[in-house]
C-alpha cells in the first residue's frame, strides 16, 4: 500500500474533475506478456483489434468465452522494444494465466505474473498529462490517450482514459512508489482514497470486477461496448457478442441511478411491483451531494429519466452519464 | 439432401480421408516439397474458442504425434491432441464445396462458418 496522507474523498474526486488525483493501484493485476505471438494471441481472445496497436500503444479490450461472458478487462500496453504489460482487475492474475495457458498451443508466448514486484498509481485529471511531463523532465511532453512511455527506464507510463477524463496508469517497482507519491503531490495532485474511486465510476458508468463484473456478465450488458471492435472479425466469443448487437437481444444494462433515500449494493430495484434490477455500487453521498449508485436494470428501464421503486423505501431513476 | 453420418474413427487416432489426403499430396507438389506432411493443429481463437490449423510442413516437432494414414503423414501436437483425437478430416470440393472439412467428436459447438468450435 502507497502512504495515503492526506486523503480527502470530496477533495479528491473535485481534483480529478479539475486538476488530478492519485489513486491506488497496487491491487490491480500485472502480467508481463513476452513473445513474438503475444498480441496476436491477445487479439484473437478478445474484442478490441490489437493487431493495430502499434509499440508504444496502449488499448483496452475485454477478454471473452465463448459465451461472451467477461474473464477480465485488461489494458494491454505495448511498450516499446520491452514485453507488452497486461493490467488485468484485482485478484485476476490467475484466471488470466490460466485462460491463456488453455489457448496456447504452438505460440510463442510466455506470461508471467508481476503483480507483486511491481506497485501502481492510477493518476486521473486533465493535469495529469502535464504532471508526467513534470515527472519526465520535459514539460513541453503531452502524452496522448491510447499512449505509453517510461520514465527513467523503470516508470511504466500508460494514458487510458477509461473514465472518459484522462487517466494515467504508472506502473513502477514497490520500492520507488512512496517516491512517486510524494511527487505527484508536490505538483499538486491530491492523493485519492477507494470512495473517490467508486464516486468517479459511478458518475461516469464505468463498472469494476467484484462489484459489476463476473463471469455471467457480458460487456454489452456491463457498458463496454466502446471497447468492442465490430469490424475485427473472428475471436473468442465474436459470435455472440455480434449476434446479442445484431438481433438487439441485451437483456440488462448497468446504468447510474439517483434515489431520493440512502442506497444499499444489493437492493432490489422495482417497476410495477416486479425486480427489474439491483443496485450494486453506491457512491458516498458526501462526495456527490447526492444518493447515486450503479445499478443492473433489465431491458425496458434503462433509458434516462425511467422511475423505479427501491425496495425497502425510496425513488430512483435512471440518469444520463456522465455526471458533474 | 441426405446427411452421411461419418464413420466411427478410433479415438486415440486422428484420420484423413483418401480425397483429403490426395488433395494435401497436390498442394504439396505444388510446393515442390519431396518430403512433407500434413500439421493438423488447433489454435486459440475463432468465434467459439478453438481454430482448425492445418499446414504442409517437411516434419513433425518433437511434440507431435505422428500418424500414417492414406499415404501422407499427420503431425499432430500433443498438447492439440487432447481436442482432436478420434477426428476424420475430410475434403469438400465443387462450387458449394467447403474445402477441408473437421468431423471432431470432442467439438461441443462449433461456429457457423465450421472452422471454429468449442469443447
Amino acid at each position: 500500500m502507497i502512504p495515503v496522507t492526506k486523503s480527502h474523498s470530496r477533495a479528491a474526486y473535485q481534483a480529478a474533475l479539475g486538476g488530478a488525483a492519485f489513486f491506488d493501484g497496487s491491487h490491480l493485476t500485472r502480467i508481463e506478456h513476452r513473445g513474438a505471438d503475444a498480441l496476436d494471441l491477445l487479439h484473437r481472445l478478445s474484442t478490441n483489434d490489437l493487431l493495430s496497436l502499434g509499440e508504444g500503444g496502449v488499448r483496452r479490450t475485454v477478454i471473452t468465452t465463448a459465451e461472451a461472458r467477461i474473464v477480465d478487462v485488461v489494458t494491454v500496453v505495448r511498450r516499446k522494444g520491452r514485453p507488452i504489460l497486461l493490467i488485468g482487475s484485482a485478484g485476476a492474475a490467475q484466471r488470466l494465466l490460466e485462460w491463456l495457458d488453455k489457448f496456447t498451443f504452438a505460440e510463442d508466448s510466455e506470461p508471467r505474473d508481476r503483480s507483486s514486484e511491481l506497485a501502481q498509481l492510477t493518476l486521473v485529471g486533465p493535469e495529469s498529462p502535464r504532471m508526467i511531463a513534470s515527472l519526465a523532465g520535459a514539460e513541453d511532453l503531452v502524452l496522448p490517450g491510447g499512449a505509453c512511455g517510461e520514465i527513467a527506464g523503470n516508470l511504466v507510463v500508460a494514458r487510458t482514459d477509461a473514465l472518459g477524463i484522462p487517466v494515467i496508469e504508472l506502473v513502477s517497482q514497490q520500492s520507488s512508489v512512496g517516491d512517486l507519491a510524494r511527487e505527484l503531490e508536490k505538483s499538486g495532485a491530491v492523493a485519492a482514497d477507494r470512495a473517490a474511486w467508486d464516486a468517479l465510476r459511478v458518475a461516469r458508468g464505468a463498472p469494476e470486477w467484484g462489484s459489476e463484473l463476473d463471469e455471467r456478465v457480458n460487456p454489452h450488458e456491463a457498458n463496454l461496448n466502446g471497447l468492442i471492435d465490430f469490424q475485427k472479425g473472428c475471436y473468442v466469443g465474436q459470435e455472440v457478442v455480434a449476434r446479442l448487437d445484431t438481433y438487439d437481444k441485451v437483456q440488462r444494462r448497468l446504468v447510474t441511478v439517483r434515489c431520493d433515500t440512502p442506497l444499499v449494493s444489493g437492493a432490489a430495484l422495482a417497476a410495477e411491483g416486479r425486480k427489474v434490477g439491483e443496485v450494486r455500487t453506491v457512491a458516498a453521498p458526501e462526495i456527490l451531494d447526492a444518493h447515486v449508485a450503479l445499478a443492473f436494470v433489465r431491458r425496458g428501464h434503462w433509458d434516462p429519466g425511467t422511475r423505479l421503486a427501491v425496495a425497502g423505501g425510496g425513488n430512483a431513476a435512471v440518469v444520463s452519464l456522465p455526471l458533474a | 439432401m441426405t446427411t452421411q453420418t461419418p464413420p466411427a474413427i478410433p479415438i486415440n487416432t486422428v484420420k484423413i480421408t483418401e480425397k483429403a489426403a490426395s488433395k494435401v499430396k497436390e498442394f504439396a507438389l505444388a510446393k515442390a516439397m519431396p518430403q512433407f506432411g500434413l500439421k493438423v493443429s488447433v489454435k486459440g481463437g475463432g468465434c467459439s474458442g478453438l481454430t482448425y490449423v492445418l499446414d504442409i510442413v517437411d516434419g513433425p516437432d518433437e511434440a507431435d504425434k505422428v500418424i500414417h494414414d492414406e499415404g501422407i503423414e499427420l503431425y499432430v501436437p500433443k498438447k492439440a491432441f487432447v481436442y482432436l483425437a478420434g477426428m476424420l478430416l475430410d475434403f469438400s470440393d465443387g462450387l458449394n464445396g467447403k474445402g477441408f472439412t473437421f468431423s471432431n467428436p470432442n467439438a461441443k459447438k462449433t461456429c457457423g462458418c465450421g472452422t471454429s468450435f468449442s469443447v
